[in-house]
């Protein structure tokens, strides 16, 4: 890729990270947490183009990073048993609320089944590219 | 029924590096590992997108294992 669409690149990517940034601190969040948050966005866009798993379009303008059909693939597989271990945790906690008599469930339960659903989600990228 | 190929002996012969062919054909390097190891099978579209890039009938480049 032409070493201006490079520039292009990080400049953009610069930008969304410092609004990222911007953004966090204006919903009170502290100033060096929302540094942070922009320095951990901004790695992201660092390492993406060296991962391998994603192409730079310098045509695609703010949305320039693009993945290809087997990354599509792994993406659709990791969200379906996201989606599975979210419900089977789901089907579980209202069972056990209905046998234990519970007119309520709290919020901290419904967190951990998202949890649980992030996890599936980051293991079955894990282990399918690992398996590839 | 196993595909097989000879990507890899075909871009070595061509003196591509795994980045270029990637680039070559618009997928990522992890693709291109992958199809090598046998752990993904492409799509038609890929699968003659590589013949094309490294100009060989799609044929030469996979192929399916007879089944006894």
């Amino acid at each position: 890729m032409p070493v201006r669409s490079w520039i292009a690149y990080y400049v953009s990517r610069t930008a969304i990270a410092a609004g990222i940034g911007l953004l966090m601190g204006l919903t009170g969040l502290s100033w060096w947490l929302s540094v942070l948050a922009a320095a951990v966005v901004m790695v992201f866009f660092v390492w993406a183009p060296r991962s391998g798993r994603y192409m730079i379009d310098p045509a695609g303008g703010a949305a320039p990073m693009r993945i290809d059909e087997r990354s599509r693939q792994v993406r659709d597989a990791a969200a379906r048993n996201a989606l599975v271990a979210g419900a089977l945790g789901y089907a579980i906690v209202m069972v056990v609320a209905v046998v234990r008599d519970e007119e309520a469930v709290s919020l901290e339960v419904l967190a951990v089944l998202g949890a649980v659903a992030a996890l599936a989600y980051v293991a079955t990228d894990f282990w399918q590219r690992r398996s590839g | 029924m196993p595909l097989h190929d000879r990507l890899r002996e075909l871009r070595l012969a061509g003196g591509l590096t795994q980045s270029d062919l990637a680039d070559g054909v618009g997928v990522t390097r992890q693709t291109i590992i992958a199809i090598e190891r046998g752990g993904y099978t492409p799509s038609v579209l890929l699968a003659l997108r590589l013949a094309a890039a490294l100009a060989v009938p799609v044929g030469e480049l996979f192929w399916l294992e007879e089944e006894n």
